[in-house]
This record gives C-alpha cells, sequence and structure tokens, in this order.
C-alpha cells in the first residue's frame, strides 16, 4: 500500500468495527444437543432407569403384565446370598492376575518388539489372538485342553505335569485355565498400547543414559516407564473394565463349573437374568456390577490425572 | 449315499409321506366328527391331498435342539417332501438346547410370535413354558386336519413317551411325542470277553453283565478295570459319568442311580403332570444319602478328568477308549458304533441300565433298573394366528409319523418316537444280535445302530424302571443345584450327607418351603 493510499484510508470516516456476532450460542444449543440426548437417553439412561425400576419388582417379559414390586427383596437376598459374593471374589482373583499378567508381559513383549529389526512383521503375528472373537478363542482352548484329544492336554501330561490329572475339570486349576486363556488373548493389546508408548520416548534421553552407563535394564525403569506410563494406566483401564465384564471364555470353557469354581458375577449375572429368567434379581446384581465397575474405573483414571499434572509440572520445572 | 439322492427305497417311502398320510386322514375324517378347531367342514375338502394342501403358502419357523433327529427333519424337510405335500414353508432352526430354550423363553412370555412351532423337551423346556403351548387335545380329533393314521393313543408310542411328553401341570395336551433320549448302559463287551477270567479269578463271579446286573457288580467292573489301568495304560478307566457343563444330564445320571434303589424320586409328585407347588425334596433323607456314597464310589474309578465331561464329552472319551462302561442317551449308539470309535464295529453291547443293589438300599423299596430321559414334544405357540396354528398342527401330525420317523431313523440316526417303528421289518432286523444275561442285551453292526437299543430302551423306559420326573417351575434352577454339589462331592470338597443336606435346603428354599 502506497502513502498516498494509506493518506486517503486514514481520511475515510472509520469503517464500521465489525459487529460482534449476536448469534447467541444459547439459542441452538438445544435442538443441536437434542438428539444426542434422545440417542443418549435410549441406549443408556433409560435402561439404566429399568434396572433400577427391575431391582425393586418381580419381572415378566408378558407384554403388560404387571411387575410386582418387591421392595428390597431383591437386595436383601442378594445380600444373603453366598454364591454372590463367592461370584466376586474369583472375579476379583481372575481379574486382578489376568491383569497383572497381561501388563506385566505385553510390557515386556513390547520392550522387544521395539528394540527388533522384525517388528512390522512380530507385530502383525503377535496380533493374531486379538482379532478372534473371545467365544471362539474359548472354544479352542477348550479343545486344546481336552483331556481326550486335547493338544496342552497330552503336552502338560507328557512332560510329567498334570500326573494324570485334569486341567478344566480340576476346581484348583480351571480358573488359572482360563487365566491363561486370556492372558494369551489380551496381552497383544498391551503390547501394542506400550510400544506405541516407547515410541514416544526421547532417542537422546535413552541415549544419553546409555552413554552415562545404565545397562537396558536400569536404562527401561529410569527412562522409558516415566514416559509409558500413560500407556500402561490406559492398557491397565481397558484390561480392568474388560475383565470385570468377561462371560465369553466362561461360558466356552467351564460355564462356571466345576462345583461353582469358575463361575465369576457376569456369568452368574446372566444364568439368573437369562437361564432362569429371574429379571429382577438378575438387575440388582447388574446394579452392583456396574457400580463397582464405575467406581473402579474412576479410581484408575482419577489417578492418571493427578499423575498427568504432576508429571507436566515437573516437566516445566527442568524447562 | 447323500439324503438328498433318490433311490427306489426312498421313492417308495416318499409315497408313503406323501399320500400314505393323507389316505390315513380321509379315513379318520370319515370316522370322527366335528371340532371346535375346524375352520372349514371336513366336506369342504375333495380330497385328502386338499386337506394336506389347505394351508398352502404359510411359512412357519421351528425352533429345535441340535441333535440328530432334529437334523434329520430338517433335511427331509430341506429336500422339498413337506412343501410338496402341504405347500408349507418351514425353517428349522437348531440351537444347543440351553439356547433354544433361552430364544424361545424370551419369545413366548413376551408374545413376540418369532417362532411357531417350539420343541418341547419334557422337563427343560416344558417345565418352564407349558403354559404358552397350544392345546392339542381339539386339533386331534378335527376331520377337517389331516391326521395320522397311527392315532395318538398312549399304546401308539414308546412307553411312558406320550405320558411325559404331552403334559406339564394340567391334562392339556401340549405337545405330540418328537425324539427321545433315554439312558442305556453301554460297555466295551470286548474288554470285558478279554479280561473276563482275570476278573472271575479276583471276584468270584463271572464279568457278565445283563438286566440282573447291579450297580454293585457294575462298581466291581469299573473298579477292575480303574485297577487294571494303574499298571496298563491302555486299559479304560472304568465308568463314565455325565458330570460336565450340562446341569441337567448331571440330575439326570444321579437320579438313575438313586431311582433305582426303592425308586427314590426327586419330590412327591405325579412325575407325569409335575406340580407347580412340588412341596419339600426328598434329598436330604438316608436312601439320598446311600445314593450318594454309591455315586462317588462309581467316580472313584472314572477318568481323572470326569468333573470336565458333560454328555458330549463323555461319549467322546468313550470313543477314544478312556473308559469302559457308561449309562449314556441312546442316540449315542450311532456315534459309538462308527469304525473310528474304539467301541465300534460291534465291540459295544447296549442293554438296559444296572439294577439297584440290595447293599445300598434303605429300607424295603424295590430295586429297578432305573432309566430315565428326555422326552421332546411338538407343540405349537399360543400366541400365533388361528390359521397359522392349523398350518403348524399339519407340521407335528407329519413330523412325528411312523413314515417319516423312520426315513429319520436312516438319515440321522433319529430316535423315533411311535412304537409301530422298531416293529417295522428292517428295523427289526437292524436291532443286532442278543447279547449278555438277559433279553435286551444286543451288539452291532447294524444298518441303524440306535436300533441295538430299542430292546433295552422297551424294558428301561417301562414302569417300573422308568423315572419320568420331576416337572416343577424351577427346574433348571434346580438341576443347577444338584450338579453343582454333586461335582462338589466329586472333588472332595462335602461328604455324601453334606451334598444331600445341602440340596436339600437349596431347594426347598427354591421352591419356597
Amino acid at each position: 500500500m502506497s502513502v498516498a493510499e494509506t493518506a486517503f484510508v486514514e481520511t475515510q470516516a472509520p469503517a464500521p468495527a465489525p459487529k460482534p456476532n449476536k448469534v447467541k450460542p444459547r439459542r441452538f444449543l438445544l435442538p443441536l444437543l437434542l438428539p444426542a440426548v434422545i440417542l443418549l437417553a435410549l441406549l443408556s439412561i433409560y435402561p439404566l432407569g429399568w434396572l433400577i425400576y427391575s431391582s425393586f419388582h418381580s419381572v415378566s417379559l408378558a407384554p403388560g403384565a404387571p411387575q410386582e414390586w418387591v421392595g428390597g427383596d431383591n437386595w436383601s437376598r442378594m445380600i444373603k446370598d453366598p454364591l454372590y459374593w463367592h461370584s466376586w471374589g474369583i472375579l476379583a482373583k481372575y481379574s486382578i492376575v489376568s491383569m497383572a499378567l497381561e501388563v506385566g508381559l505385553g510390557t515386556l513383549l513390547a520392550v522387544l518388539l521395539n528394540r527388533s529389526k522384525h517388528e512390522k512383521v512380530l507385530v502383525t503375528l503377535m496380533l493374531m489372538p486379538m482379532m478372534m472373537a473371545p467365544v471362539v478363542a474359548g472354544l479352542l482352548w477348550q479343545y486344546l485342553y481336552n483331556g481326550t484329544f486335547g493338544w496342552y492336554f497330552w503336552f502338560l501330561e507328557s512332560v510329567g505335569l498334570l500326573h494324570g490329572g485334569t486341567i478344566l475339570g480340576d476346581p484348583s486349576l480351571a480358573l488359572w485355565a482360563i487365566v491363561v486363556v486370556d492372558v494369551w488373548e489380551w496381552t497383544p493389546l498391551v503390547a501394542l498400547i506400550v510400544l506405541s508408548g516407547l515410541k514416544l520416548v526421547p532417542k537422546d534421553q535413552m541415549e544419553a543414559s546409555w552413554m552415562d552407563g545404565a545397562g537396558p535394564v536400569r536404562s527401561f525403569f529410569q527412562v522409558a516407564l516415566p514416559s509409558i506410563k500413560a500407556s500402561l494406566i490406559i492398557a491397565v483401564l481397558l484390561r480392568f473394565m474388560d475383565n470385570i465384564r468377561i462371560i465369553d471364555h466362561f461360558i466356552a470353557l467351564t460355564g462356571g463349573g466345576p462345583a461353582n469354581s469358575t463361575k465369576v458375577l457376569p456369568l452368574f449375572l446372566y444364568e439368573q437374568s437369562f437361564s432362569f429368567f429371574d429379571l429382577g434379581y438378575g438387575s440388582t446384581i447388574a446394579l452392583t456390577l456396574l457400580l463397582v465397575t464405575i467406581l473402579l474405573g474412576k479410581f484408575v483414571v482419577t489417578s492418571f490425572e493427578e499423575r498427568e499434572p504432576k508429571r507436566l509440572k515437573d516437566e516445566g520445572e527442568v524447562l | 449315499m447323500s439324503p438328498t439322492q433318490s433311490t427306489p427305497h426312498d421313492l417308495s417311502r416318499r409315497t408313503l409321506l406323501g399320500g400314505g398320510l393323507a389316505a390315513s386322514a380321509a379315513l379318520l375324517a370319515a370316522c370322527s366328527g366335528g371340532s371346535s378347531t375346524s375352520k372349514a367342514p371336513a366336506s369342504a375338502f375333495a380330497n385328502d391331498a386338499d386337506r394336506w394342501m389347505q394351508a398352502k403358502g404359510t411359512k412357519l419357523t421351528f425352533i429345535t435342539e441340535n441333535t440328530p433327529p432334529s437334523t434329520g427333519i430338517k433335511k427331509i424337510v430341506e429336500r422339498g417332501d413337506f412343501k410338496k405335500l402341504t405347500g408349507i414353508d418351514v425353517e428349522v432352526l437348531q440351537f444347543d438346547l440351553p439356547v433354544m430354550l433361552q430364544k424361545a423363553e424370551l419369545d413366548l412370555q413376551s408374545g413376540t410370535k418369532a417362532y411357531d412351532l417350539i420343541y418341547g423337551q419334557d422337563k427343560p423346556v416344558l417345565s418352564a413354558l407349558a403354559d404358552y403351548y397350544v392345546d392339542l387335545k381339539d386339533y386331534l380329533t378335527d376331520t377337517s386336519l389331516p391326521q395320522a393314521k397311527e392315532g395318538y393313543g398312549d399304546d401308539t408310542w414308546l412307553p411312558n413317551y406320550a405320558a411325559v411328553a404331552d403334559y406339564a401341570y394340567t391334562k392339556r395336551t401340549i405337545c405330540l411325542p418328537y425324539d427321545s433320549a433315554d439312558s442305556v448302559f453301554c460297555y466295551r463287551r470286548d474288554l470285558f470277553e478279554k479280561y473276563g477270567k482275570q476278573f472271575a479269578d479276583q471276584y468270584g463271579y463271572a464279568m457278565k453283565y445283563g438286566p440282573d446286573s447291579t450297580y454293585k457288580n457294575v462298581l466291581d467292573f469299573a473298579g477292575f478295570f480303574k485297577k487294571l489301568h494303574a499298571s496298563d495304560s491302555t486299559v479304560p478307566y472304568g465308568m463314565g459319568l455325565h458330570l460336565g457343563q450340562f446341569a441337567w444330564t448331571t440330575q439326570l445320571d444321579v437320579q438313575r442311580v438313586l431311582y433305582s434303589h426303592g425308586q427314590w424320586r426327586d419330590f412327591e409328585i405325579d412325575d407325569i403332570l409335575g406340580s407347580k407347588t412340588p412341596g419339600p425334596t426328598n434329598w436330604g433323607n438316608e436312601q439320598s444319602i446311600k445314593g450318594l456314597e454309591l455315586y462317588k464310589a462309581l467316580y472313584d474309578t472314572s477318568t481323572p478328568d470326569a468333573l470336565s465331561l458333560g454328555t458330549v464329552e463323555v461319549a467322546d472319551a468313550y470313543n477314544a477308549g478312556k473308559i469302559a462302561m457308561l449309562s449314556q442317551f441312546h442316540e449315542f449308539a450311532s456315534s459309538f458304533e462308527a469304525d473310528s470309535s474304539a467301541g465300534g464295529g460291534g465291540k459295544t453291547a447296549y442293554d438296559v441300565c444296572p439294577k439297584g443293589d440290595a447293599s445300598y438300599l434303605v429300607g424295603g423299596g424295590q430295586l429297578v433298573n432305573g432309566t430315565n430321559c428326555g422326552i421332546a414334544g411338538i407343540g405349537i405357540n399360543s400366541s400365533i394366528s388361528d390359521e397359522k396354528k392349523r398350518a403348524a398342527y399339519i407340521f407335528c401330525v407329519w413330523s412325528t409319523s411312523a413314515a417319516v420317523q423312520q426315513e429319520n431313523l436312516g438319515i440321522s440316526g433319529g430316535t423315533p418316537t411311535r412304537a409301530s417303528v422298531p416293529e417295522v421289518a428292517a428295523i427289526k432286523d437292524a436291532q443286532g444280535k442278543p447279547y449278555g444275561t438277559g433279553s435286551t442285551g444286543r451288539i452291532g453292526p447294524s444298518k441303524f445302530p440306535n436300533a441295538l437299543t430299542f430292546p433295552a430302551i422297551t424294558k428301561g423306559m417301562a414302569t417300573p424302571n422308568a423315572i419320568l420326573g420331576p416337572k416343577i417351575p424351577k427346574f433348571n434352577q434346580y438341576v443347577t443345584i444338584v450338579a453343582t454339589e454333586v461335582q462338589k462331592l466329586c472333588a472332595g470338597q462335602s461328604s455324601p450327607e453334606a451334598c444331600a443336606k445341602s440340596i436339600k435346603t437349596q431347594t426347598d428354599q427354591l421352591n419356597g418351603v
């Protein structure tokens, strides 16, 4: 722009300042949100409301049939039901052991893969179990464990680990046999998540630690691990949420037996609701499972949120 | 040969399927009066073919179990026999029994009408869903509908089949007997012969089986094999049991042992009708404890993985040569006779289930060859339209006719329910050679392997050997309790007494006693 032009522009009456956007977003708030709210209501709020309602009723499926108000009967029955508490115990054992193994092995696997020349091929192979539907994986392992023609059974017996015993027929072993299936299927997911975290570890920091004479183990714990903590927490959260709702492997492998030794809570809930059609009692159990899932999920997320600001603060101080 | 290939034999049978039933319908129509279900008077049909064709164009869905009899019916339907006769399309959906029950229960209770015809396994299905089936009584005498030439009286079915499959809680006829699974005793007669002398030397009596063989004898046989196995792993273990995932067959496995001793029954109710208020259970009494002692002793002779073997898996174990004997449902004879089976090619003998033994009897009851069953009927969803009900009834009549059952026996190893089927010359010839110490034992080979069991089931399913119940509304919960507690007993987590009493406590609580 020339000086004259500038002068011209300057002598002009000042252009009116652009009008602030007077469209009030609030006008559109409701119409824009409504479809999502309706969808959400249909998908979760209504079922949740129905679940709460059912837990205080004896529920009949017949259309128009009166649902009999039973007050707190379902709740008191649940509290007194030893199988309910037993199922929680089995679920806790299963979830904690599976998650610990998956996170431990998955991290180890990720570290090994990260250093491998054949990472892409190995990752592809490693992901194969995860691609299988859990119920299919369960059926596959049922054949492998089968005492009559199962390959794993034959192998374990041949090397003298079973001593002519059984895998799924032994109440003290069956749960751990299912843990193995879960670990086999879902460790790759943890490995994948951790591997993606490892890719973000600053190379210069790793190299610096090596230059300072740290070995691979020390470098991992002091440099890599703090960087992949967020990935690990995500992995823990995902596996925890999955494990607490698990049912497929149990249905396919043991059906909760022998002698209720593998009857985890979701299976107990399924049995009450869809085998015996005691929907009121099933709803009560489902509510407690939902509540515990939400609380524990929230606990994991909160601990993640608490760590992140601290980490960012620490990094800020360093900078 | 593929079942879809046609042979002169097939053609003559199809003629029977398509024409014979129609002719018999005409006869019945001429003799019978009217009916409250009649949509049209009998005279409205120019001929019998019209009677069969009256629901032409209707589409029906039949939900059933994925066992050989229904697989056979499906094959016959899919090759077009039923459509050709009636013009009705039928879709046959097969599932595992628990899944089938779940789907049927959701459909019937909610009135969704997804299924027109419902497989009615006597206790697991009918106990829970009896009220949702159509009463067939009026249809059975409706002259405007085609009817089976055999009729529907009790004597036209195998013993007790109609009693088990037709009713639940009331005298409404809710199903027609469609297929069956009756328990028979199956054992490796080649091994009995091979080790017979050794057994006789040790136990002082012959290693032979027959209707008078008791559970004590079976325990001896099984224990003998288990001991042999300890020194020679090629010898099978003793007794196979049904302890795996399927609670109902575990309850049946225990029930037949207990019933053999003084005809012990789960509840004091009429086993044919069942009861919605069964009252206190008999579990916990002395006989039940003694019976559990025997069952645990049998378990101790079995394979170490017995707790993981359900009905199908224990059959696999038998076929693999892991066990020497078991009580099994007679439909499994087809797989036992297969060349690939360790007991195939005539090495397996079939006989009535063992008799109770005086040493396990408490009090003075009768010792019998306790035999139980799953007799399934076919029935109609009460929510569907009247037109569809009539079409569905036509399928019920057709699928339970002797002609179709005979055909099915050849196709899938079906399990006929009609008394006339075992009497057909070709089937009688297929009942194998007599074997064992009585008149009911048979060995193959056989063209129709399931026929090898017919003498045994005819005796076993008759009074006083047959135990038919219990039909109670919470039957599926009840068998889950029994199976779980018996598994605990076998796993060494409880004693027979604790097991029986725990079942008693839980069952009475379940039934509001």
